[in-house]
């Protein structure tokens, strides 16, 4: 065998996706939406393994398709090699921008980040009475982070307010976490993982692990940023004391007492979307559903849910990086409702646990369907909205 | 007169003995029934007996640009002349042989101008059939029946006529032959072969055709069903047990509706049930492996009762099946199976050729057939009873020939409409999608392409040009 | 390639067709179309050449009228046009190997109409198989069409290059389903066929544009037949003492009238991998295979697992056996037909499955069952088959593994009939194993004869004697099945690597096929130098030139 031959001068997985006749091609929810055939996940990858043997030029155009992932791993799940494409794509990208050939839009997105952070922690500070934070200090507590695309917007914070609201009724001891009104940090960390930029990560990390010190628990929205605190912290040197939890799997227990307090209600329908992070990240599929049902909601399915559900084009830096393809997604994932006969003409509600999913989904709503939080539907079924 | 100097091309191709001229050629080869054939322009009739002895006479009439009409057993409208072209009748029915029979593979290759009634009579004694398609197609050649299009031919439990059809022998305008090879499913390219079958010998003249045969049957049961006239549409829910039978993976090899009239003037009237007038009866025969045509019959059992019919017992549809074969003359084909080779075969056989039990039958004249969707069935039903009725005609109707997707409406009056009044019946039934077999050319947008590739593989136009795409829509 | 100026020319015109956001130019874009998944090519991008056959611009229409516009202005050009959707084809079909306009249907991928009550449903020809068949489950109905690129592949490449699924026994190939197409021809007409069905006079024009590769048009939509979802599906495996007792059972089941939805008869080496297969799967855990939706594990970190795997492939493919092997194929497919049976204590493996509703399928499954036995079959219950329907698209996986492995596989589907069928297994499998390691498995059975699906794995020390290798055994094969009275493909189509067959394939049929080519694409535009077709000598003076 000629050393031209030798496989391993790439890595596996790259080489592996070049000789791949395109197997996950109906998995790639980015595929789907632009069909331009540089997205499809072989394509990433070939292009990505092109890049680095130095058969493609280290140029924005060459690049472009790394970008275009948004890490759902649905891909993955249709591999039998089992080849983690999000993960390959999402990590190159700082070599993208170790070769200069990183999108303009992500150009200093560290800082652009981090100043973001800072406003949405002020945003939530000012929004929420002291009351609201957990006390300051005391041990074994339990402590609420909310996703940073909740704190963006009103109708975000809206969705945090209930959920302390939901807590409250179920008897839950659990508040905001208290965060440092000038550094916090609130995020987790996904959209600098998107980026690959694991210094500032790894400095993120060590702040989280220092606000989050006191705590037994960490209730968190996102389910994006549950898995990687849980996952990757450690790893980069910042191992957190705090048990990370999504906010579904931390009312899961108290799903009977919901059901309880709910009573028979009027069975509205509505469509749970299930986030990548959540379902193939966290493993999380029937909690949600329970709860909902709980809540005397009758939930209908998507074509392709549960561990097939569709990303709603909110990851993976998507919205920033292609944002008319991240908008198509979200269209094409409410589409199939509003095309689906089963539905008539009738409103659509659609339910999701993931405050990046349902901003993303948000956006793409048209004045038929209606995108909501989980917590905020159920704290509604409570009829303890305010 | 003197001689025509495509004369001597022609007898060098085939024979002297086998070139016909003028009126009394087309009279002979016509029969009796034809009538008065009187020919504008000078006629030969053609009898070649090989493909080789065909691309012969095409290559003489290319050069003298002399149009020809190919003829197996098919209607005469084909002999009268449309103008005062110079013309050569090319009759098929010469070219009889069956070139291989493939009893491994139950393939068959014959000439194309066999009927496929001897071919079935050829096949029945060595246990073999083309399959129970209906019998009024089988007294064509095979020529003919592959070179024009027909919704109805077909079988459930066989499928169309010309899906059996794996390949065919042509001779094009300029002499060329092609032989498609024979392969039961291919990816390379387009099927050229049925870019032949259905151009009714416009493009080229099939001379040999390769068909996929079957074993005769293990068994054939038969069943029959009464929808009552009290149901609200006896013949829409008929229709609606065809087709939930068809969706339940049912292959009968038959079923027909039939309403009272039809069935008193086809069977006679102890066929009809007592008290069906306004309801309607269906009928079916399955066939093959026992188990699986009782299954078969039991699924459509199962959907007739479940739209509301009264089960009558197999001896009615025994009958049909009997009495429809042996009006072709194919009394034997209906016939329950027997040993292969054994002298109760051959008598039947010859039984059913010569006369005697299973000789041929008549079944009552149809005025008017058309193809429709199965939803579109019921309603064209009660648009052309109640418009023969109008006409003072007594109406009987029955519908067969069931595919997946529709069937055919054979309506008739007593007395028979005429001419304009079929046509007028037609012209009632076309909006609510009724179809007539051959009556257009599909899309229009396609006319010209059919045009132009006429003009490519027949530039001179000298093949059958009166099937040709009318030039109106060729714009 | 065509000259830049003139691409230029093509990007701004196709522009006002498709928006400007609709058209590109960019490398990128045009690299991603510059091959599809024809085997050779990946031999030589392994060895470091990049995807051989760029298109010079790249068009995504969203509209049938778009279509019709993009190839009158490329006809107007007198550039080539390549249709291109998910380009899973095996035979270089969809490579645009004079560059010019690629126009890509997969934005088109509604389905238009789903007809219930008639069970048919009119669907965009730029639909992924799977996302279409899963739909249709949805609503109770399926295809029946299960390509194993059933993941990668669209309804308009099935269409384009008469493709056929696993069940095609009981289903059909695709032109069996379909009951008529809409098509831009060259010319830039949009045209139907099936209108009026088959009461309409002519020829079968569905029939005509189904398999023509986009070297008459563009197809854009499709009328298919649907089924109902099945209630039952019953599967075997049998064991036949020989691949001739095997036909010979296929045969009596077709001939009898039964029509399995599944019948694959796997060669004693393709058996014995099937066997191990088998064997390494029931080893694995979880059991529970859903029919459509195959459960590997979940995602997590599992880059060290895949180098293991791909360490242990290439350990596979080099170990003395087989290293040696593969160079001296002569050697091993005798060595093979004598120590595979034995290794395996197996003869060959017979997969059959009915399905379909629920009575008559119980019927035909008994019937089925004892006809096989009857000819010799034992039967090893439904392991085997349940087995198969989890891992039915499992084989295209392995492509990436013995390519990074360094070797080469491809697969060659021949079919005939029955009488033929025994010379053309031998012929063909002697002509493929001069050169390489060869196993073969019987499928798409009819009740006249069947195809033949020849996998083969071949490797030599260099690239250019492995085209070298690789162009032999195309040519050896090839010329063996149509000395046998076999079709040189059932199902995969022509495309670039079977259009010098073509000849043979059809002899004097050509003139048919030239002249539907010069009808409805008078300019040569349409994909040239596909399906055996010739491309204008323009085209062909620039890529000599060039």
């Amino acid at each position: 065998m000629s050393d031209s031959h030798v496989a391993g001068k790439n890595d596996p997985a790259t080489e592996h996706c070049t000789y791949c006749p395109k197997l996950c091609r109906h998995a790639c929810p980015v595929a789907a939406a632009d069909t331009r055939e540089a997205l499809v996940t072989q394509q990433k990858m070939q292009a990505l393994g092109e890049l680095r043997v130095g058969r493609r030029p280290w140029t924005e155009d060459a690049a472009a398709p790394v970008y275009g992932c948004t890490g759902c791993g649905l891909c993955t799940r249709y591999c039998s090699h089992e080849i983690p494409v999000g993960e390959t794509l999402l990590t190159a990208r700082r070599e993208l921008a170790a070769h200069g050939a990183a999108a303009p839009v992500t150009h200093n997105f560290a800082q652009r980040f981090a100043a973001r952070d800072r406003a949405l922690v002020s945003a939530l500070r000012s929004r929420f009475t002291a009351t609201d934070f957990a006390p300051r200090g005391a041990q074994g507590k339990v402590g609420f982070l909310p996703g940073c695309d909740s704190c963006a917007s009103e109708d975000g914070l809206t969705d945090v307010e209930r959920t302390l609201a939901l807590f409250r009724a179920l008897g839950l001891d659990a508040r905001l976490v208290d965060l440092d009104p000038a550094a916090g940090p609130l995020c987790g960390g996904m959209p600098l993982a998107s980026l690959g930029d694991d210094v500032a990560l790894a400095e993120l990390a060590r702040r989280h692990a220092a606000s989050l010190a006191s705590y037994e628990v960490v209730v968190m929205s996102c389910p994006g940023c549950v898995g990687l605190m849980r996952t990757r912290f450690a790893a980069l040197g910042a191992p957190l004391s705090a048990r990370i939890v999504h906010l579904t799997e931390f009312l899961a227990p108290h799903t009977e007492r919901l059901a309880r307090q709910a009573g028979t209600g009027p069975g509205a329908r509505v469509h749970y979307h299930d986030p990548c992070h959540l379902g193939r990240g966290l493993g999380v599929y029937e909690a949600p559903r329970k709860l909902l049902a709980a809540a005397g909601m009758e939930t209908a399915e998507f074509a392709w849910s549960h561990a097939d559900s569709q990303c709603s084009g909110g990851g993976g830096l998507l919205p920033i990086t292609m944002p008319e393809t991240s908008r198509a997604m979200a269209r094409r994932r409410l589409g199939e409702l509003e095309a689906n006969p089963d539905n008539g003409d009738a409103p659509i509600r659609v339910v999701t646990a993931c405050p990046t999913c349902k901003r993303s989904l948000g956006r793409a709503a048209s004045g038929r369907t209606e995108v909501e939080d989980i917590a905020s539907v159920l704290a509604r079924a409570l009829g303890v909205t305010t | 007169m003197s001689r025509h100097p495509l004369e001597p091309a022609l007898e060098a191709a085939v024979g002297a003995d086998h070139v016909l001229f003028g009126k009394r050629a087309l009279m002979q080869i016509a029969g009796k029934a034809a009538g008065d054939i009187e020919p504008p322009a000078p006629t030969w009739v053609v009898q070649p007996a090989s493909a080789a002895e065909v691309a012969d006479v095409l290559r003489a009439c290319s050069r003298e640009r002399v149009m020809v009409v190919p003829w197996g057993t098919g209607s005469t409208h084909a002999l009268h002349a449309r103008d005062e072209r110079t013309r050569v009748v090319l009759d098929m029915r010469r070219m009889t042989n069956v070139l291989h029979l493939d009893e491994t593979s139950l393939v068959v290759h014959a000439q194309a101008g066999l009927t496929a009634r001897t071919l079935e009579e050829l096949l029945i004694p060595r246990g073999l059939t083309l399959g129970d398609f209906p019998p009024a197609a089988l007294g064509s050649t095979l020529g003919g029946l592959l070179s024009a299009r027909g919704a109805g031919r077909l079988t459930p439990r066989h499928g169309f006529l010309e899906d059996a059809c794996l390949g065919v022998s042509a001779v094009l305008a300029d002499g060329r032959t092609i032989h498609t090879r024979v392969a039961p499913r291919r990816a390379t390219g387009p099927d050229l072969s049925r870019v032949l079958m259905g151009s009714e010998g416009t493009l080229g003249i099939i001379t040999g055709v390769v068909l996929r045969i079957d074993r005769r049957p293990e068994s054939r049961l038969y069943g029959a069903h009464a929808f009552p006239p009290t149901l609200d549409n006896p013949v829409a829910a008929a229709i609606e047990a065809v087709k939930r039978a068809l969706a339940e993976d049912a292959r009968p090899t038959a079923m027909g509706v039939y309403d009272p009239a039809a069935l008193a003037a086809h069977y006679g009237a102890e066929a009809v049930p007592g008290d069906l007038a306004g309801g309607c009866v269906l009928v079916t025969a399955t066939a093959g492996l026992v188990d699986l045509a009782a299954a078969d019959l039991a699924i459509i059992g199962d959907a007739a009762a479940a739209g509301g019919a009264q089960p009558l017992g197999p001896a009615l549809a025994e009958t049909w099946w009997t009495m429809r074969a042996r009006a072709y003359g194919m009394g034997y084909a209906a016939a329950a199976p027997l040993p292969p080779g054994s002298d109760a075969r051959r008598s039947a056989l010859e039984a059913a050729k010569l006369g005697g039990p299973g000789a041929a039958g008549t079944l009552a004249p149809v005025d008017l057939e058309v193809y429709a969707r199965l939803d579109d069935l019921p309603r064209l039903y009660a648009t052309g009873v109640a418009h023969i009725r109008a006409q003072g005609a007594e109406p009987r109707a029955h519908i067969g020939r069931f595919d997946s997707a529709g069937g055919i409406l054979f309506l008739a009056g007593a007395p028979a409409l005429d001419q304009a009044a079929r046509e007028k019946l037609a012209d009632v039934l076309a909006p609510l999608g009724a179809r007539r077999a051959r009556a257009t050319f599909g899309d229009p947008a396609l006319a010209k392409y059919l045009h132009d590739l006429k003009r490519e593989l027949d530039p001179h136009g000298i093949l059958n040009p009166d099937r040709a795409p009318p030039r109106a829509e060729a714009a | 390639m065509i000259h830049p100026s003139q691409a230029e020319r093509l990007a701004s015109a196709c522009a006002k067709v498709v928006g400007s956001a609709r058209v590109s130019r960019a490398t990128s874009d045009r690299h991603s179309y510059a091959r599809d998944q024809w085997p050779r090519v990946l031999i030589g991008m392994r060895d470091g050449k990049g995807a051989p056959f760029p298109p010079d611009v790249v068009a995504w229409p969203t509209t049938t009228a778009e279509v019709a516009a993009l190839v009158r202005v490329a006809r107007e050009l007198g550039v080539p046009v390549v249709p291109y959707a998910a380009g899973s084809g095996v035979c270089g079909g969809a490579a645009p190997i004079y560059g010019g306009l690629v126009i890509d249907t997969k934005p088109m991928d509604r389905i238009l109409a789903l007809d219930t009550r008639n069970a048919t449903v009119r669907v965009q020809a730029g639909m992924n198989g799977e996302r279409f068949e899963r739909e249709l489950n949805r609503r109770g109905f399926t295809l029946g069409h299960f390509p194993s690129s059933i993941y990668c592949s669209t309804v308009g490449g099935w269409l384009a290059a008469r493709g056929a699924g696993q069940m095609s026994t009981k289903y059909g190939k695709i032109e069996d389903m379909t009951l008529g197409l809409e098509v831009v021809t060259g010319r830039g007409d949009i045209v139907r066929t099936g209108v009026d069905g088959r009461a309409a006079a002519g020829p079968d024009w569905t029939q005509v544009f189904i398999g023509s590769e986009g070297t008459l048009g563009v197809l854009t939509e499709g009328t298919l037949r649907l089924r109902r979802s099945p209630e039952l599906r019953i599967l075997r495996g049998f064991e036949l003492p020989t691949v001739d007792a095997g036909m010979q059972a296929i045969r009596a089941v077709m001939q009898r009238g039964l029509r399995p939805a599944v019948v694959r008869l796997y060669d004693p080496f393709d058996s014995f991998l099937a066997m191990r297969h088998r064997a390494e799967a029931a080893a694995a855990a979880g059991d529970e295979g859903a029919a459509y939706v195959p459960t590997p594990p979940p995602a997590k970190g599992l880059a060290g697992r895949l180098a293991r795997s791909l360490a242990s492939a290439r350990q596979r493919v080099q170990d003395t056996l087989l290293a040696g092997a593969l160079a001296r194929p002569r050697i091993l497919n005798p060595v093979l037909d004598s120590l595979v049976p034995k290794l395996a204590r197996k003869g060959c493996l017979l997969i059959v499955g009915c399905e379909g509703a629920a009575r008559r399928t119980e019927v035909e499954a008994r019937l089925t069952f004892a006809e096989l036995e009857r000819a010799g079959g034992r039967d090893l219950g439904e392991g085997p088959g349940l087995n198969w329907l989890k891992k039915r698209y499992a084989v295209s996986y392995r492509q990436s593994t013995l390519f990074a492995a360094g070797a080469f596989a491809d697969t060659m589907e021949v079919a005939s009939t029955w009488e033929r069928l025994p010379d053309l297994y031998e012929s063909v499998r002697e002509a493929i194993g001069r050169h390489a390691m060869v196993m073969a498995h019987f499928s798409h059975a009819y009740p006249e004869g069947c195809s033949i699906y020849f996998t083969f794995v071949a490797h030599a020390p260099d690239r250019a004697r492995m085209e070298r290798v690789y162009d032999a055994i195309w040519s050896d094969g090839l010329s063996a099945a149509a000395r046998a009275g076999g079709t040189i493909s059932h199902h995969h189509g022509v495309g670039l690597s079977k259009g010098a067959f073509m000849a043979e394939e059809h002899r004097e049929s050509m003139a048919i096929l030239r002249s539907l080519k010069s009808v409805m694409d008078p300019d040569g535009v349409m994909n040239p130098g596909k399906l055996g077709l010739a491309a204008p000598p323009r085209l062909t003076d620039v890529a000599r030139a060039s």
